[in-house]
């Protein structure tokens, strides 16, 4: 499922240009900060081979020259964390603005849990991604890369051992990780197990409790909890391995360097002012390849994440670019096939008419009227609006223009006034007029939360007239009159017979229509 | 005592099998550093190699008992760290067990989750914070013998060095809590504003449009930017004060090593404090990052305590468990919580066979009177009753081998189908639980795997209205004599809708159904409306 870290950077370098300047940014000051170290060590060694040389020397120059190179130093890695932050937010931005404009359009979810995990901590999990795993993967290669560099312009012999241990990690560690991956793997998947567990006894506890197993499972914690962590400490024996070798091709290579330096002291080939710089930058080398590696489960979280925004974000954006109508449309169904063994339909709806859809239940009705909506695909054939295919239209502007009741609508926002103005600006006198109109004389501030403080009926009529307020150029009602007294199925049959929009219109009731459509097998 | 206090005392060896790794890498840490610097000044003065082969020697010890230290140290921590976590974890449900649902207030399921994630706050905690911060402390007193044996004033610069540090570290973990605070709530205005959406996106796209809801999360995320940025800006700070301390501290030890030299130090010892002094304080910085989220490890350690001081909303009753059904009746029941009245001189009978719709708005007290039911909540007054005898000399089991319940978001378990149904009744045959899903019109979840399917991974998810239906069929399979269903029709369409309660009313031999669907109450032989805590007539 999941990709490496590199291809996955490079499908988010092209999602957004600014992941590049974020990362050259953090790059930047990582190198600028291994350049102050390299001079901290050099100031360092400096003052010490003077001190060593002769008693009565002064270390003042080198002194100052250590307080500036640390200056600088705290600086970079000051930095280094809001530069990061600052850059990488436009881009979880981005993400998930484009993820949830995807989300609206692409309509229905299946799994609307995991949908919502995605586009909120799934997300964040791609920014943690850019702003600490990237970064610490990169400088695992530039920080060592520079210090090695500099070693060998200095004492190529020393560069050389350093050099050679720190190729041979990678070696090392690709041995050690055939074995070692899958024990980290197993390692995160135990430790999630039993993190897992506990979750579900504790969320699931009034299930248990309501049938008496709570007490169990409870207790069961402490056996589950005992043999988890035996086989985690199993798989962990081994998932450490590696930052044992990393940890002692480390030390080693400090060790190693510090004998030969000694002989070649001895033997007057290098001169004690280098051989203390090498000293102190020897185990600065592998301090880079340790963070990047204790990165590896947070990168491998971020990848995961990031594949699926990426997968939710990459699909096409339905509809093209043709503009909508701006008066009641001419609609044709040309061959429509709107579910599996449905009968073609082929029918003309002509500008500002009202037609009547019937057929026997569960044969696809509401599935017609999401399709003219613009929110399903047909199976096959297509929808013409004013002779252009509605898969041409602007989507987003076409929603705007249609008016659509659906068969269960959900009245959404905090109060009546918000689920008739449902974020368009309409000012209340609108809003009473389209209430009214219906027969609904309903005070605009009355809350909706869930919970019957609004009847069905009345509930069906809010939402009706929030497709009539919009001034809707088309309007698409399923089953506008259902769960309606007399009186008010008469305000509402006069109010959906004034419109003057084109209007498709599911009922089981009879209804005066200019036309029918009937869908049939 | 709070639940780490006691996890960490019951595991006290093997902490300490921790600590003792943490202080083998601290101390060999310094010595490979200590070693290493007087091996090469001494070199430097071209002694007869012979003279070096002890520290050559020693030099390779320490970097040998560095990595193996580390090793130890990092298998030791994580041995503790689980014992310890398993400990606070039992801790944690057994204190939620007694107060689930009624004692953690009207949003449970958030407390019960937060109490989750704090468990994994305290897990790095343990493995994060606490042990480097003890092997850094360890590393930095040894540096400190170590330079101070050399030079007096080394020993001062590096506590002073040290004590700064953290200083450092835990005022950025103050200035920390209102950023990290106002990034939660952005953070949680954004799931709400997503979850809004993804209930349901066709009635978005048509009403409101998508440019309306990105304009709303721009505003969210505008926020969530600030306070991140914020945030940001001082987690920079600590890392550069705590490097500049680190750089500082060098500078220091090499003007009083400096010091000591024109005095009468001798050359070979020259570079030993210096080295060592970065050595250690390498470790300390290392603590200081991880250390800026203590404000919240903090306050998810007291939220955890806070638990153990809730009110439990069941009294314990000495009485055995037995078998008890029958009719359940409460008279003139009344229910307080803390924060107000919810129930108020309600009486409703259910007899066997019958089938009660309880309605009512938001706030009514639905909810609160299934509790009382099935004594998940004691009454404040009046009584209830089961088969004649008061739920007050009842234990809870008891009352629920006689009264199920089945909430309006049933959980789902992170396991299989089978796993998930079997959970309400462990005897049940492979049959059984096909019939319960056939039942409640749940079928297609056999079309990949049957049974075994394995739910509740979050890309596997149920929808809305699978929950409502696995938590049907859990009460057809746990055969409750009388089952108490909190809107057990939610996010189904009316054709399902009526055969579930039509089949939950042929199986059951009571049942109280919680709806606000119209024409739910047409299997109902009774409809009991509530307001405000009251029956209205």
């Amino acid at each position: 499922m999941s990709e490496s870290p590199a291809a996955l950077l490079a499908r988010l370098r092209r999602a957004s240009p600014l992941v590049t300047r974020s990362l050259v940014a953090q790059s930047a000051l990582g190198v600028v900060a291994t350049l102050a170290l390299v001079a901290q060590a050099v100031a360092v060694s400096g003052a010490l081979s003077t001190l060593v040389a002769s008693r009565s020397n002064g270390v003042t120059g080198y002194v100052s020259w250590l307080l500036g190179a640390t200056l600088v130093r705290a600086l970079a890695v000051g930095a280094s964390e809001p530069v990061g932050a600052t850059l990488a937010a436009p881009v979880r931005r981005d993400l998930r603005r484009r993820a949830l404009a995807q989300l609206v359009r692409r309509g229905r979810t299946t799994t609307q849990d995991a949908t919502v995990q995605l586009l909120t901590r799934g997300v964040d999990e791609v920014e943690a991604f850019l702003v600490a795993s990237v970064p610490s993967l990169v400088l695992a290669v530039l920080a060592p890369a520079t210090l090695v560099a500099y070693l060998v312009a200095r004492d190529w012999l020393s560069g050389l051992i350093v050099a050679l241990s720190a190729l041979l990690l990678p070696i090392f560690m690709w041995l050690l990780g055939l074995a070692a991956k899958d024990a980290m793997d197993a390692r995160w998947r135990d430790q999630q197990r039993l993190a897992a567990y506990f979750g579900d006894v504790v969320r699931g506890m009034l299930v248990l409790k309501s049938v008496n197993r709570s007490g169990d499972a409870v207790a069961g914690l402490d056996a589950a909890g005992a043999s988890l962590t035996a086989s985690t400490m199993a798989t962990l024996r081994v998932a450490f391995l590696s930052s044992f070798a990393l940890e002692l091709l480390g030390s080693l290579a400090t060790a190693l360097v510090a004998l030969v330096l000694g002989l070649r002291l001895v033997h007057g080939t290098v001169s004690l002012d280098i051989a203390l710089v090498v000293l102190l930058l020897t185990p600065e080398v592998f301090v880079p390849l340790r963070r990047a590696a204790s990165q590896y489960h947070a990168s491998a979280v971020g990848v995961a994440a990031a594949t699926d925004v990426l997968a939710l974000v990459g699909g096409a954006r339905p509809g093209g670019s043709y503009p909508t109508p701006s008066a009641a449309p001419l609609i044709e169904l040309v061959d429509l096939v709107v579910a599996d063994g449905v009968a073609p339909l082929y029918a003309r709806v002509e500008p500002g008419s009202l037609v009547i859809v019937r057929g026997p239940s569960g044969i696809g009705k509401s599935s017609l009227a999401a399709i003219v909506a613009g929110l399903a695909q047909p199976q096959s054939g297509s929808v013409r609006v004013d002779g252009v295919d509605l898969a041409d239209l602007d989507l987003d502007a076409w929603h705007g223009r249609v008016g659509w009741l659906a068969q269960e609508p959900v009245l959404r926002g905090h109060c009546v006034r918000d689920a008739v103005a449902q974020g368009r600006r309409v000012d209340d006198d609108a809003i009473r007029a389209a209430l009214a109109a219906l027969d609904l004389h309903l005070d605009l501030d009355r809350p909706l939360a869930e919970g019957a403080t609004l009847s069905a009926g009345e509930r069906r009529r809010v939402a009706l007239a929030a497709c009539l307020v919009g001034e809707p150029v088309v309007l698409v009602l399923d089953e506008p009159t259902s769960h309606l007294d007399a009186a008010s199925e008469a305000a509402v049959r006069a109010a959906i017979g004034a419109s003057a929009a084109t209007r498709l219109l599911i009922t089981h009731r009879r209804f005066a229509g200019d036309d029918e459509i009937v869908l049939g097998r | 005592m709070s639940a780490l206090g006691e996890a960490m005392t019951a595991e006290r060896p093997a902490i300490r099998r921790a600590l003792g790794a943490g202080a083998l890498v601290a101390i060999s840490t310094v010595g490979l550093a200590a070693t290493s610097a007087w091996l090469i000044v001494r070199a430097s003065e071209r002694p007869a190699i012979l003279s070096l082969s002890v520290p050559m020697g020693l030099v390779q010890l320490f970097a040998l008992a560095k990595a193996a230290g580390r090793y130890l140290e990092r298998t030791a921590t994580h041995r503790a760290a689980l014992a310890v976590m398993a400990r606070v974890r039992t801790t944690v449900a057994r204190r939620l067990e007694p107060l689930v649902p009624a004692g953690l207030g009207p949003r449970s399921a958030v407390v019960v989750d937060l109490a989750v994630r704090d468990v994994d706050r305290v897990q790095d905690l343990l493995t994060a914070v606490a042990a480097p911060l003890v092997a850094g402390v360890v590393a930095a007193v040894a540096a400190a013998a170590l330079g101070g044996a050399i030079a007096p004033a080394v020993a001062l610069v590096l506590v002073g060095i040290v004590v700064a540090s953290l200083a450092a570290a835990l005022g950025g973990a103050r200035a920390n809590a209102s950023p990290e605070r106002r990034l939660d709530e952005s953070r949680a205005g954004i799931v709400d504003l997503v979850a809004d959406v993804a209930r349901d996106t066709q009635g978005v796209a048509m009403g409101e449009g998508v440019a309306a809801v990105l304009g709303r999360l721009d505003e969210l995320e505008v926020r969530a930017d600030r306070a991140r940025a914020g945030a940001g800006r001082v987690r920079g700070l600590v890392a550069g004060i705590v490097s500049a301390l680190n750089g500082l501290g060098a500078t220091l030890v090499l003007v009083v090593t400096a010091m000591a030299r024109h005095g009468h130090l001798a050359a070979a010892l020259v570079a030993v404090p210096v080295v060592t002094t970065l050595a250690a304080l390498d470790l300390i910085g290392g603590v200081s990052g991880a250390m800026t989220g203590w404000g919240g490890d903090r306050a998810a350690l007291a939220r955890l305590d806070a638990l153990g001081e809730r009110a439990v909303p069941v009294a314990a009753v000495d009485a055995p468990a037995e078998d008890l059904r029958g009719e359940v009746r409460a008279t003139h029941l009344r229910v307080d919580f803390a924060d107000g009245r919810a129930l108020d001189d309600v009486s409703l009978a259910v007899a066997p066979r019958e089938v009660v719709l309880l309605r009512g708005p938001s706030g009514s007290g639905k909810t609160t009177l299934a509790w009382a039911l099935a004594k998940f909540i004691d009454a404040s007054g009046g009584r209830v009753s089961l088969a004649g005898r008061d739920y007050a000399q009842l234990s809870a089991e008891t009352v629920r081998t006689g009264v199920g319940y089945v909430d309006d978001a049933p959980y789902v378990f992170a396991t299989s189908l089978a796993g998930n149904l079997r959970v309400v009744a462990p005897d049940a045959t492979d049959d059984e639980l096909l019939e319960a899903l056939e039942a409640v019109d749940l079928t297609a979840l056999l079309e990949h795997d049957g049974l075994a399917r394995e739910l509740g991974a979050a890309s596997l998810g149920l929808s809305g209205g699978e929950r409502t239906r696995l938590g049907v069929a859990r009460a057809l399979l746990a055969r409750w004599p009388i089952v108490v269903l909190d809107e057990p029709t939610e996010g189904l369409d009316h054709a399902s809708a009526s055969r579930v309660l039509a089949t939950l009313a042929s199986r059951a031999e009571g049942l109280v159904i919680i709806s606000h669907r119209d024409g739910d109450d047409a299997i109902a032989t009774r409809v009991v409306e509530l307001a405000k805590g009251r029956v209205e007539d």
